[in-house]
């Protein structure tokens, strides 16, 4: 019996690393086929669906993207710019009332005990279990007694509402990690309950934040059911209820259809992009003892 | 600088729960307290309700004559190191160091003035631009106190600060927080559950156990005159001797040992304390015993044996080589043992 030298079992140690690299490169690719396919047709002349991969099968355009850019309606007025500034005005006050109420709210449910906290938390868990078209006939009665039907307002009002449930347990698991001791130390150096939130909590919650405001984000700018039922006036659509539109019963418009796709996924992948190092920071690092 | 006085001090979670039970000591100005006793016993949540940080239930906190019950921790004017040094790892050394002061609006220079001055003496004028997490144990060690010595504050808590620093850096810090203390002369409560830390830190050691006081008195008066069994055994390393007995003819004798007591001792002796310490090797010993084990420690020996069911450990220079089996006498000073009533406290 000989023992293996240090260079074989090295050699070991790096097939032994590389497996999961054999397995997980083919699911990627499979999960990027339809991805691929998107952005293939969103580049090839014509409105046809299209299932070749192949970049080289037909020529490359960018029509698609001035269609999808200059999109106007019967009488000619524009229509793409109103409706990308609806996506981006409702989910940018979606992401900044959820995250506002959230992260003060998980900060109460973290650090006060009051009566009710139990209770409140499980009935915010009890929301996340229902689908949210299971509202979608009350909120639309309700909207229409608010006048708030074809508004933004009404949407962000709904968008906010459903993701605070999961803001606030995400974030309130957060806040229990960070010390007391660091709360306690700053109301020792003089600093007020608000000014520890401020200048403490958050600084050392931003990862959590950042994935809470991404995730706030993302639910509203994704929406298309809710959307689709409370806005009727094109003037008014978000940009997924646009995407539908190329959709049309008579005819499917492929190539504008993926186009649109592609361009409403960019802020998306922007922000993630922009937020991944929050995403796996580690911010209280060397906080306390260790 | 101020005094601390807790009068029947009082910390109850639940009626069932009693944390602190009627606690009075008083801390002079300037002096060194050291709060201790083991896990449980109350030191850390009297160091909090002095902070401010727990309620007090019952009883009267007043700090420099002032009564602060219901005065907010940051209206109090103290000053708290934590055990886990609580650092704000967002900031940097002197931006921990500077957050008390710029929360109470200081002028930037006097705050520059001070971050330096304390960080020049606590030896961390070269990591002020480090965050918290660039520095080692003993270092945020020191930051955490230079957190409280900026603010100058009226009193300074220490909540168990070296527990988790390692035994030569503890002995290190311990010996730089008397200097400092010395230098600065602030009224100081500290807790920790180490003796040696009271012993050596204190002018003053209030010693605790489950909730109530059991003795406050100066460190050699404790380790000379323990109130009572449990300060007794709990202040001294190694811990005292207790023998239990009864008395026959002027000597208490209890299994395999008998021992003279002092012509005027009278009275319901239940319990006798020899400390390791006052065990003297003789030849001629009246005390016998069989050496169980022997731990050397090259600047003293300690000698094991068995009298009955109770274990007994004695000092002997390390000049002394005994082994396991040896027989050994000893000889007690009369005026060296400590003598318990059936409840355990001293007579």
């Amino acid at each position: 019996m000989t023992a293996s030298s240090p260079k074989n079992g090295a050699r070991g140690r790096r097939l032994g690393d590389a497996w999961p690299h054999f397995v997980l490169i083919p699911l990627t690719a499979l999960v990027l086929i339809p991805v691929l396919l998107v952005v293939r047709k969103a580049l090839a002349p014509g409105q046809g669906f299209l299932t070749s991969l192949n970049p080289f099968d037909q020529s490359w355009t960018l029509d698609h993207f001035y269609a999808v850019f200059g999109n106007t309606d019967d009488e000619g007025v524009w229509l793409f710019g109103p409706q990308l500034w609806n996506s981006l005005v409702v989910s940018a006050a979606t992401t900044f009332v959820g995250v506002f109420l959230a992260t003060t709210a998980a900060y109460a449910f973290s650090r006060f005990r009051f009566y009710g906290r139990r209770t409140g938390m499980n009935l915010f868990l009890v929301t996340q279990m229902f689908p949210g078209v299971l509202m979608l006939i009350p909120l639309f009665i309700l909207l229409g007694h608010l006048n708030l039907l074809d508004s933004l307002v009404g949407l962000t009002l709904v968008y906010s509402t459903t993701a605070i449930p999961f803001c606030v347990w995400m974030l309130k698991g957060y806040f229990d990690t960070i010390p007391k001791e660091l709360e306690e130390s700053a109301i020792m150096d003089g600093a007020s309950r608000l000014t520890v939130f401020v200048r403490i909590i958050l600084p050392l919650a931003a990862p959590a934040i950042a994935v809470t405001a991404l995730f706030s984000f993302m639910t509203a700018w994704n929406e298309f059911v809710l959307a689709f039922t409370f806005n009727n006036d094109p003037k008014m659509f978000t940009l997924p209820v646009t995407i539908q539109r190329y959709a049309d019963p008579k005819s499917t418009y492929w190539g504008s259809f993926a186009a649109a796709s592609i361009i409403v996924s960019m802020p998306v992948m922007a922000l993630f992009y922009k937020l991944q190092k929050y995403i796996v920071s580690g911010l209280t690092a060397g906080a306390v003892k260790g | 600088m101020s005094n601390v006085a807790l009068k029947q001090i009082t910390k109850r979670y639940t009626p069932e729960v009693t944390a602190v039970r009627n606690v009075s000591f008083e801390v002079k100005s300037g002096e060194f307290c050291v709060l201790v006793g083991p896990s449980g016993c109350g030191k850390s949540t009297t160091l909090r309700m002095v902070a401010g940080l727990e309620e007090i239930t019952e009883g009267e906190l007043s700090i420099g004559g002032r009564l602060v019950n219901d005065v907010a921790p940051r209206d109090r004017d103290i000053a708290m190191v934590f055990q886990s040094y609580a650092l704000y790892p967002h900031m940097t050394v002197y931006e921990n160091m500077a957050f008390g002061l710029r929360i109470r609006k200081m002028p930037s220079s006097e705050i520059d003035t001070r971050v330096q001055e304390a960080a020049k003496t606590l030896g961390i004028s070269e990591y002020l631009q480090r965050k918290p997490k660039a520095l080692s144990g003993g270092q945020r060690q020191r930051v955490a106190m230079g957190r409280a010595i900026v603010r100058n504050p009226q009193v300074f808590l220490f909540d168990e600060p070296l527990s988790n620093l390692d035994a030569q850096l503890r002995l290190q810090m311990r010996i730089e927080i008397a200097r400092l203390h010395r230098r600065i002369g602030a009224t100081t409560l500290y807790v920790t559950h180490d003796q040696v830390e009271a012993m050596t830190l204190a002018d003053r050691i209030a010693v605790l156990k489950d909730g109530d006081l059991q003795q406050y008195d100066t460190p050699l008066d404790i380790y000379r005159k323990p109130a009572n069994r449990f300060v007794a055994t709990f202040i001294g390393s190694p811990s005292m001797n207790l023998l239990k007995g009864e008395m026959q003819n002027g000597h208490f004798v209890g299994e395999g040992f008998q021992v003279t007591l002092p012509s005027h001792i009278s009275g319901d002796i239940a319990e006798i304390g020899i400390r390791p310490q006052a065990m003297q090797m003789t030849d001629d010993g009246p005390l016998i015993g069989q050496v169980d084990f022997v731990e050397a420690l090259g600047s003293e020996t300690f000698v094991h044996f068995m009298w009955g069911d109770t274990g007994i450990i004695a000092q002997v220079p390390p000049s002394v080589t005994v082994g396991a089996g040896d027989t050994v006498r000893f000889h007690v000073d009369p005026d060296a043992i400590h003598l318990f009533d059936s409840k355990g406290l001293a007579l």
